[in-house]
């Protein structure tokens, strides 16, 4: 764009741009001596202007490149070319006194009366590559940080790998002191109910005796249902627990359970199980349902008051069992209800009553395993009911026939 | 023995004897003494079920008169526990069901009822009294009677006024026959040690 400028604003302003200019500048004869250069190229390399004029380019280049570059020199003056700045090249600058510097350097070519003459911007990039090189030298730190890093993290891993086996290895000692223990407690239990229950049957009605024996019996009970809520924890825990679903009456059942469960009814309790639905068969894991109901009777019966009856109920709904356990008891706080199938969690208004804090964790256990749902809506000083949904294998029997 | 029979009808026909009750339930127009000829040879458990599932002619207190079957037979379906008294589904279907209750010497059932419109329990072997209850104005059950099953007897139990309980008060084990037309669907345990009840708010 020169149609502003005279021809002799344009030649003075191309002078000043030429001596201002931030980049080195140097115009190449076909010898490759210097002609032309401006202050910037002066400078970079150390020389005054006048010292470069006339002189072989060469003389700016590292002694051991000087040789390759005047061949590479002759090469382009027969073939020029334009070559953009860097252009894949890793070039050194030599300055006066003898450092090296890395450049960069685009060249251009031109002729004035006939004769060719090659120009070069030359930039010094040293700031550039020491940026590079701390950058490299950063990335290179950063590595060795992740290592070292991923090398601690291993060996934390490690570390918590042998803690975490050691804990299971005390778990698996611990599971197998309980379940030692509890086997151990179960059989003369039992015999202390056998004892008791011939006391009984030989008292002759003696209702002091019979007094006594009932509170042996509810201890006793208490006790092995203790004993049983850990014995199905450490079974679930050691994942000895699969589901194992066959066919049996959900109404047996039922029957079976609240007249177990009578044993545990409080004065005025009175316990009711109702059966909904055309089918009564059903496939499902037979010992992990009647753990479910065993436990969420026991419940109602347990944090109900005398004389506040306890509701059974299951329903066939063709494709899953509903099981529903009602009580009008003391119901669940608000504040706990979210944590109410933790392990070892108890509602603050039961601590004073008797218990682990595992039967619901189990129940919901055994409720997963069998792939159901499990839900209650409780109001405190009304009563609970527990809902529980289990899924049905296919081919329930007509019992029809 | 003071029957009546009344063809076309599905009534039910008292027979006191020791103090036991029986009844026998009509499903169809047939007389009893004609049925009663055709069964004279149940001999096994298999017989008796296949006649029970046989719709149409016979009342089933008939069909569990008829039957001859061995002791033998019933102990080997039967379960004893030293724990609780047992309970062994026989036969069921949408019409009835049939169970062996197998108790050990002392062992008895909660204080119940249910819902069923017919029962009958035949004792097969072994001393079982029969306690019926019923409600006092507290709400809690009231002994009634006691009576010592005989043998022979059927004893009948209908959905209503038919609190009872079943103890083995023999020294030796305690096997019954309980047939329940329909098949049950409820059971209510009552606390035999009475207490106040509360009113249900549900």
């Amino acid at each position: 764009m020169t149609g502003t400028f005279s021809a002799t604003d344009l030649a003075r302003i191309s002078h000043i741009m030429f001596r201002s200019a931030a980049e080195g500048l140097v115009v190449v004869d076909a010898e490759g001596r210097m002609r032309l250069c401006n202050p910037r190229l002066a400078d970079l390399f150390g020389y005054k202007e006048e010292e470069l004029l006339g002189q072989p380019i060469e003389m700016l280049l590292p002694e051991g490149t000087r040789h390759r570059h005047t061949n590479d020199r002759a090469q382009y003056h027969q073939h020029p070319q334009q070559r953009p700045m860097g252009a894949g090249l890793d070039l050194q600058g030599r300055r006066r006194n003898g450092m090296t510097f890395p450049l960069e350097v685009s060249l251009n070519h031109f002729e004035v009366d006939g004769i060719r003459y090659v120009m070069a911007l030359v930039t010094d990039i040293s700031k550039r590559r020491m940026a590079e090189l701390e950058l490299q030298q950063t990335n290179v730190e950063l590595e060795h940080r992740v290592e070292r890093r991923t090398a601690e993290l291993r060996k934390a891993e490690m570390t918590v790998r042998e803690a975490l086996e050691k804990e299971r290895e005390l778990n698996a000692l611990k599971s197998r002191f309980i379940s030692l223990v509890s086997h151990e407690f179960r059989t003369p239990l039992s015999a202390i109910l056998s004892s008791v229950d011939l006391i009984a049957r030989y008292s002759e009605g003696s209702e002091n005796v019979l007094r006594h024996v009932n509170k042996v019996r509810t201890k006793v009970r208490e006790l092995t249902t203790m004993l049983n809520e850990f014995l199905s924890l450490e079974r679930l825990e050691q994942g000895d627990l699969v589901c194992e679903p066959s066919r049996f009456d959900v109404v047996h059942l039922g029957i079976e359970l609240i007249e177990e469960l009578r044993g545990i009814a409080k004065a005025g309790q009175d316990l009711h199980f109702e059966h909904l639905g055309e089918e009564r068969e059903v496939m499902l894991d037979r010992r992990m349902v009647a753990g479910i109901m065993t436990n969420l009777t026991s419940n109602a019966i347990k944090y109900s008051p005398e004389g506040h009856d306890v509701d059974l109920r299951t329903h066939h709904l063709g494709d899953r069992l509903r099981i529903q356990v009602i009580d009008h008891g003391m119901g669940i706080p608000e504040a706990d209800q979210q944590h109410l199938f933790e392990r070892f969690y108890r509602a603050h208004n039961a601590l004073t009553i008797q218990g682990t804090g595992l039967g619901l964790n189990i129940v919901k256990r055994y409720v997963d395993l069998m792939q159901g749902s499990i839900h209650f809506t409780s109001k405190e000083g009304l009563g609970t009911t527990f809902t529980v949904e289990l899924p049905l294998g296919a081919g329930t029997p007509d019992t029809s026939s | 023995m003071k029957m009546t029979v009344r063809p076309n009808s599905t009534d039910r026909v008292t027979d006191v004897r020791d103090g036991v009750h029986e009844l026998s339930f009509f499903r169809s127009e047939n007389r009893i003494n004609r049925a009663a000829l055709h069964l004279k040879g149940i001999s096994t458990i298999d017989h008796l079920v296949l006649e029970l599932r046989k719709p149409g002619a016979r009342s089933y207190l008939d069909i569990l008169r008829m039957a001859r079957i061995p002791l033998t037979q019933w102990q080997a379906r039967a379960q004893w526990n030293g724990k609780r008294y047992t309970r062994t589904c026989i036969a069921q279907n949408r019409e009835f069901e049939l169970l062996l209750i197998a108790y050990e010497p002392g062992q008895r059932t909660s204080i119940h009822d249910y819902d069923s419109t017919h029962a009958w329990v035949h004792p097969l072997m072994g001393e079982l009294t029969e306690e019926r209850y019923e409600l006092a104005a507290e709400g809690h059950p009231v002994l009634t009677s006691s009576v010592v099953l005989h043998p022979d007897s059927f004893s009948y139990l209908t959905r209503s006024h038919s609190i009872h309980r079943y103890v083995n008060t023999g020294e030796g084990r305690a096997l019954s026959l309980n047939l329940y037309s329909a098949p049950l669907r409820q059971w209510k345990v009552y606390d035999e040690r009475g207490g106040m009840r509360q009113e249900r708010v549900i």
